[in-house]
């Protein structure tokens, strides 16, 4: 953009490859729980913003202090990177249920407002068994979103996005090889939240999809559909002056779009929470007859699919 | 995870009764996804496009903005480089990075002018009559100076004393037909160059 501020490193980016495949900050939840606290300063869906402010930082303690989890299979994580499968597919491993460990530490860790209705989440879902929670689990991983309680999933889907973003840290991605057209998350199979476009350095204008689930990002051409990868005639709509920097990506091919959070609009923007705080924005693509495919696994949307 | 039976996420009016956010008692009121309502989308497209400019062939995205009509006339509000673009990876030259101003300049041409011999004035012509004066002129000079057969009586098929000058972001069928066209009249100084 005119007016831009080189950043050391800009210039020589230019002869090299940006990065594909970017792992989330350590600080993640924190970032968000400050945002979310932020936004929901003079919001009209304020009270949910701040819920889920407590949700993320008891998300960030988690993963400051994770409980012991069994080691991955090592076999499993190398053959997944040489041949392009995702080495932590949510599908298999949300099964497997290694990721209740962290569903506990979450609710040890989560400080319960004084409201009715979350605490008789909270209770529903610590009172479940382990087979009711990964039931429960599958669901929302797999987009059902009403065949689990809306109340529960914002916890539940706190839980699981912990889980996988720790073990996500945990691996090297040094050999995860650059695909075109990918869709979903090359770390964990999972669909993308929404699109990010960076503003600083050597990403400076590329468009990363942030995953849903284990908040990796992967780079995605920009002006190209996320769902049906068509590039013809893309709109780009958004509410008067984009606040929060968000615009959404419409493709006429497949009438589904996704929200793209434009860093430059709002520099101190954060994917997640830019996506919670412009539901309005959602609601309007509703109304003119757009999809969304892309989820947000804090909220359970209601509208029935 | 099978993707057929994903559900859309369905964010709209109705459904918020039924969301997380009233299941935990903490919708925002009715009348608020009514409000919502009366918001009015705003249209931005992005279009790639190739920098005019030079050879280097820079990528180029192109912001437009119009009165949100199917067919109406886009208006081009910002341009920066195409950071997925392997060859300038989103940076632009001071020229390039000033476009926007060479797309909007008052002083840009839009119609065919002449400037007769002897005159300091430009006038300007109809397309018909442009089209009509340069097939008169080019004819008449490759009448004039065309070369049919060199010293030794070979057949050469010369015309040197007009030459070409192409464009070179144009496509490769198009370098095609100029090549052909250029070519078959005998003209031999021919190039191609960005910025015309």
């Amino acid at each position: 953009m005119s007016g831009t501020i080189l950043e050391p490193g800009q210039i020589e980016a230019a002869a090299s490859k940006p990065p594909f495949f970017n792992l989330p900050p350590r600080e993640l939840f924190i970032l968000r729980a400050e945002r979310l606290e932020r936004l929901a300063e003079s919001h009209p869906m304020g009270d949910y913003l701040r819920l889920l402010a407590g949700v993320c930082r008891a998300q960030q303690q988690v993963l400051d202090n994770p409980p012991a989890l069994p080691p991955l299979d090592a076999h499993r994580t190398r053959e997944c990177l040489a041949h392009g499968m995702p080495p932590l597919a949510a599908d298999t491993l949300v099964r497997e249920g290694a990721w209740l460990a962290v569903l506990d530490a979450w609710l040890e860790a989560y400080q319960v407002p004084a409201n009715a209705a979350v605490e008789a989440a909270i209770a529903q879902l610590r009172d479940a068994d382990a087979g009711q929670r990964i039931a429960w689990a599958t669901a929302l991983l797999s987009g059902q979103y009403d065949t689990l309680p809306a109340a529960l999933v914002p916890f539940l889907g706190a839980a699981l996005q912990v889980a996988w973003t720790h073990r996500a840290l945990g691996l090297d991605f040094a050999s995860l090889r650059e695909r075109e057209d990918q869709t979903h998350c090359p770390c964990c199979g999972a669909p993308a939240m929404a699109g990010v476009i960076r503003h600083r350095g050597q990403m400076n204008g590329l468009r990363y999809l942030v995953c849903s689930l284990c908040s990796g990002e992967w780079h995605y051409v920009r002006l190209k559909c996320s769902h049906c990868q068509s590039t013809k005639k893309l709109d780009y709509l958004h509410l008067e002056g984009s606040p929060q920097g968000v615009k959404a990506e419409v493709c006429p091919g497949c009438n589904s779009y996704l929200k793209l959070l434009y860093l430059e609009l709002a520099p101190d923007g954060e994917t997640l929470s830019a996506d919670l705080a412009t539901l309005d924005l959602d609601l309007l693509l509703d109304q003119q007859g757009h999809q969304r495919q892309a989820p947000n696994l804090l909220l359970a949307p209601g509208g029935e699919g | 995870m099978d993707m057929n039976r994903r559900q859309f996420f369905k964010v709209c009016g109705v459904g918020l009764g039924a969301s997380s956010m009233a299941a935990l008692g903490m919708a925002p009121p009715a009348a608020y996804a009514e409000s919502i309502r009366h918001f009015k989308l705003t249209n931005t497209r992005e279009t790639r496009n190739t920098c005019p400019y030079c050879s280097v062939g820079c990528g180029l995205i192109l912001y437009s903005q119009g009165s949100g009509g199917k067919n109406v006339a886009q208006d081009i509000i910002h341009i920066e480089g195409d950071a997925d673009h392997p060859v300038n990876r989103g940076t632009l030259c001071p020229k390039g990075a000033g476009l926007l101003d060479f797309v909007h300049s008052p002083n840009r041409l839009k119609y065919p002018e002449v400037r007769e011999a002897g005159s300091n004035e430009w006038k300007r012509i109809s397309w018909d009559d442009a089209l009509d004066r340069i097939a008169k002129l080019v004819k008449d000079d490759r009448d004039a100076n065309f070369i049919e057969k060199n010293d030794q009586g070979q057949i050469v098929n010369r015309w040197l004393s007009t030459g070409f000058l192409a464009a070179s972001a144009s496509s490769n069928e198009a370098g095609y037909i100029t090549h052909k066209v250029v070519r078959s009249l005998g003209i031999l100084a021919f190039d191609n160059q960005a910025r015309v």
